[in-house]
């Protein structure tokens, strides 16, 4: 996480830098799932404009003259090894970048955090041991919200406090900035996507979800459920920025005060009207899902 | 705002462009008037003008167009005349009447003018295109019912570019494309939800470059094909955010702009060529442009080539608006329509009800749901929200009749743009009051065979339970039986009426098994008897001239229809703004009403409903947002609901209306 509202490479992109802890877990990648594994979400960056603005001829050329690159290429990639002698244009580009992105996927999935202190308060409760002094009453409290009156559960539900699915929560980005239409205008550049998991470099054509997925009304600026794990550490949020800290989130919860004009009720996004004492609660309970990474040596 | 101000500033002059039947001095603003004008006093500026409320009551203007040299055309089609005026509503000639001959009209709904000004008519009720020289003189004709390659069923949209003229044939769900002189060219479309399908493609509108938008209503898309029928893209989705749609309707391409009206946000969006969304029309609904040009279901729109001068046809307030703004229409519209949520029902009311018993249903067209009340008092409590948009079970495209019958506890809705019959169950509770609608079974699909609808409208309960359903484009009424056989028989299929163009509702009298079409456009009521024998007519003008006005028994615009168990017959005239009654004979014995927003006056009444056991009449007053209940003799019971712009407390529609309170009738 960068910190930043919005995400700065070469460029200044529209959206926040989603977090890649636990990244492995999502479904969808990118903040509008316009990826649907975690190596495709890998592939774009390296030439987008806005972010890397590199290009795969000179990704290529990078591997090609350094020969630890090289060798630990083809040694990982024995199938479709990379030959100095065949030239950028004639190579199977696809199969290039398929295997570069499934290379940062590899690491990325050891961007695991289980160690949060909710973790241990979690295992104490299912193995029946001692689970004093593990959370605070106030942040029990929290947890009380958090899956009670303020029906966090809804959508960040699971280990990875996300359903992992898409859902418009109102933010005035909908009304501010009308060109991103977020799920709903992804949908149909994925199905299309070559390097989609149905496509040819797919390694497990059984997953379908891509294939049943359906452009709908609902998509429209629709954003990922992003996971709360380490949320106090990675401000500010919203996939706009929009909100500095994890109070204002709640505050936009409760109230819906700045929000975009609802003209056909969604009855989930009705005002929760939490008292100082709940949302001082939920955002005592939500640091208390940050834990720590521990990275294997290569 | 501070932007959106500014470009008011900009206007050179915006009028409130009315077009009067008669003689009457319209209404002219010019620039200087601007910064004297106080709007708004009232929603609906024609109610409070008193005495001439009659100057407007013809026009429910539908189909537009403008010409570079602000030449604006209006297709009046309520009265079937298209109107010739300038921007500032001064009407410079008018042509047209209703019938089936050359140069006459039924119901037309679409208006196009080419680069010489003539002008391309889709005449819906008729089901043919007219095409006319910028005079009004007759050029041709050509289309006529069916479902063959070159017939057309309700053709609404209408566009022209050089060659060749675009119609989309609305009840067949595609698009027509002819030369200018009528020779089917080609046809591409049919029903369904996929890029080279449309559901109620209205609107159409062509670049000059040889593509063609194509507003696919209920789908909530715009389409871009090629003048070839080749689809290139698609875009928008059901909401109200920007770049969203909500029923979009009108269509207009000037200068790469697409401006796109849509009913269900009452709002005008802007889109460039390629689809990117460019700006909206009243993003900001909590504050009022000062000059009053809110939209208000905004059916037609039109922009001259030059993209200088733009039209808004709003049918429900009687009004068309033009501006002649230097930058674009930004801002100078306002949406409204999250004010009628401050009403106490925040409900507004369809063209739709039901009573049986002390169960009443009403349409609720807004969010393409029924409202399902317990009546057992004369002020209705909303019991639930049946439905809401979508195509799954238990779900509407434009609801459009509703009918219960009681004793079996069951509540059939005509579900019109997913062309089929929604049966639902009532439940009740230990008092014996409804208490819920749940969803039985959805009866019939897209199609003209048997058990097959194409846009279902009114339903008539029989008294041996049967449901006749207006099959509307398909030109018949099919019955469902208690055992809801799939192949009905197709009880009324009224070639001899030959009427059904242009008729709105019907229903059937059960004490002499007669049948009463509302012959809405022409306008009155045809009798016929269960072979579609003709045995009367009510309400049809027979004194011509000015005395015509006098003729009390007359309609103008009928639009719905309930009979009671004496065979009295109750119409809502929709234009006249009254109840009328007749006897079982066909005599005229009273009408009430009254253009108004206070109580026993109506604004567009559109839906009546006989309660048989109570002896109440159940008014849709339309334009008002609200209900009224009256009893047979016409003495006001109740009102229930309340849109905005009333000037009447809202305490007085949570509880009954007490006797001495109301107005001396």
């Amino acid at each position: 996480m960068d910190g930043k509202t919005l995400a700065a490479g070469v460029g200044i992109g529209s959206r926040n830098t989603p977090t890649l802890i636990n990244a492995a877990m999502q479904r969808w990648f990118f903040l509008d799932g316009r990826a649907d594994s975690l190596w495709l979400q890998a592939v774009s960056p390296i030439e987008s404009k806005l972010e890397m603005g590199s290009s795969w001829q000179k990704v290529h050329r990078l591997f090609i003259r350094d020969d630890n690159l090289l060798t630990a290429y083809n040694a990982v990639f024995t199938q479709t090894p990379l030959l100095p002698k065949v030239p950028y244009f004639k190579m199977d580009k696809n199969r290039f970048k398929a295997n570069i992105g499934k290379a940062i996927a590899a690491f990325e999935m050891d961007l695991i955090q289980f160690n949060s202190r909710f973790d241990r308060y979690v295992h104490a409760v299912v193995n029946g041991e001692d689970k004093q002094n593990i959370l605070s009453a106030n942040e029990l409290r929290g947890l009380k919200v958090f899956i009670g009156k303020g029906q966090c559960i809804q959508c960040h539900s699971g280990a990875n406090f996300s359903d992992g699915e898409f859902h418009n929560i109102r933010l005035l980005a909908a009304v501010n900035n009308p060109q991103d239409s977020g799920r709903y205008g992804v949908v149909a550049g994925l199905k299309q996507n070559p390097l989609n998991t149905l496509g040819a470099y797919s390694d497990d054509a059984t997953i379908k979800k891509t294939q049943y997925l359906q452009q709908s009304a609902s998509q429209w600026a629709a954003f990922k459920t992003p996971t709360l794990r380490n949320i106090a550490s990675t401000a500010p949020y919203m996939h706009d920025g929009s909100m500095a800290t994890l109070r204002d989130v709640i505050a936009h919860y409760s109230t819906f005060a700045n929000a975009a004009p609802d003209h056909h009720k969604n009855p989930l996004l009705t005002p929760l009207n939490l008292t100082e004492v709940e949302m001082t609660a939920l955002e005592a309970f939500l640091q208390t899902l940050s834990g720590t990474i521990a990275l294997p040596t290569y | 705002m501070k932007n959106s101000l500014h470009s008011i500033s900009t206007i050179f002059f915006a009028v409130i462009l009315t077009i009067s039947q008669a003689v009457h001095a319209c209404p002219i603003v010019g620039a200087a008037d601007i910064a004297n004008m106080t709007f708004p006093k009232t929603q609906y500026p024609f109610i409070e003008s008193g005495s001439q409320v009659n100057q407007f009551s013809y026009i429910e203007p539908l189909g537009a167009a403008v010409s570079d040299r602000a030449r604006v055309y209006i297709l009046d089609s309520i009265n079937s005349k298209v109107r010739i005026s300038n921007l500032e509503g001064k009407e410079l000639k008018n042509f047209g009447k209703v019938g089936k001959d050359a140069g006459m009209f039924v119901a037309p709904k679409g208006l196009a003018i080419d680069s010489k000004e003539d002008i391309y008519i889709a005449d819906s009720g008729n089901h043919r295109i007219q095409r006319f020289d910028k005079s009004g003189r007759f050029i041709a004709q050509w289309g006529s019912y069916g479902y063959g390659d070159s017939e057309l069923i309700n053709p609404t949209g209408i566009a022209v570019d050089t060659q060749f003229v675009y119609v989309a044939d609305t009840g067949k769900n595609r698009i027509v494309v002819f030369n200018k002189s009528g020779k089917f060219i080609r046809a591409f479309g049919e029903y369904g939800a996929a890029d080279k399908q449309f559901n109620q493609p209205v609107g159409l509108a062509t670049d000059g470059y040889g593509s063609l938008y194509v507003a696919d209503s209920q789908n909530n898309k715009i389409k871009k094909f090629s003048r070839d029928g080749k689809f290139y893209n698609a875009w928008g989705a059901r909401g109200s955010l920007p770049g969203q749609l909500s029923t979009p309707f009108g269509l207009a391409y000037a200068q790469g702009l697409l401006y796109v009206s849509e009913l269900g946000n009452h709002r005008i969006q802007t889109f460039r060529a390629g689809g990117k969304f460019e700006a909206l029309f009243g993003e900001q609904p909590n504050q009022i442009n000062p000059l009053d040009i809110r939209l208000h279901y905004p059916a037609s729109l039109a922009v001259s080539p030059n993209g200088k001068y733009k039209v808004a046809c709003q049918p429900l307030l009687i009004r068309c608006q033009s501006y002649a703004l230097e930058a674009t229409l930004h801002a100078s519209t306002m949406e409204d329509s999250a004010r009628w949520e401050q009403g106490v029902t925040r409900h507004q009311y369809g063209s739709g009800i039901a009573v049986d018993g002390d169960i009443l249903a009403v349409l609720y067209p807004e969010e393409h749901a029924v409202l399902l009340f317990d009546a057992s008092t004369n002020k209705p409590r909303l019991v639930q929200v049946i439905g809401g948009y979508g195509s799954n079970a238990g779900r509407f495209k434009n609801p459009s009749g509703v009918v219960i019958n009681a004793a079996k506890n069951l509540l059939y809705i005509s579900d019109a743009h997913n062309h089929r019959v929604q049966i639902f169950s009532l439940q009740r509770n230990k008092h014996n009051k409804v208490a819920s609608a749940n969803f039985k079974l959805a009866y019939g699909q897209y199609g003209s065979g048997a058990g097959e609808f194409n846009e279902p409208s009114t339903l008539v309960k029989r008294a041996n339970g049967d449901v006749l359903v207006m099959d509307s484009l398909n030109n018949r009424v099919q019955a469902i039986n208690l055992n809801f056989d799939a192949n009905p028989k197709a009880t009324l299929v009224n070639h001899q009426l030959n009427i059904f163009s242009s008729v709105l509702a019907f229903s059937a009298s059960a004490k002499a098994d007669e049948f009463y079409w509302l012959d809405t456009y022409r306008p009155k009521v045809v009798i016929s008897d269960s072979a579609s024998v003709v045995k009367g007519v009510l309400g049809a003008r027979t004194v011509e001239g000015r005395q015509r006005q006098a003729q009390v028994d007359r309609l103008v615009f009928p639009a719905g229809i309930a009979i009671d168990d004496n065979a009295n017959v109750y119409i809502a005239d929709a234009v006249a703004q009254k109840i009328k009654k007749f006897d079982a004979g066909g005599s005229f014995i009273k009408q009430w009403g009254g253009w108004g927003g206070k109580l026993e006056e109506f604004y567009k009444p559109k839906s009546i409903a006989v309660d048989a056991q109570k002896e109440r009449l159940f008014v849709i007053d339309y334009g008002n947002n609200r209900g009224q209940v009256f009893d047979y003799s016409g003495t006001l019971l109740g009102a229930f609901g309340i849109g905005h712009a009333m000037d009447i407390a809202p305490e007085l529609f949570l509880s009954e209306v007490k006797t001495q309170e109301k107005p001396e009738s």
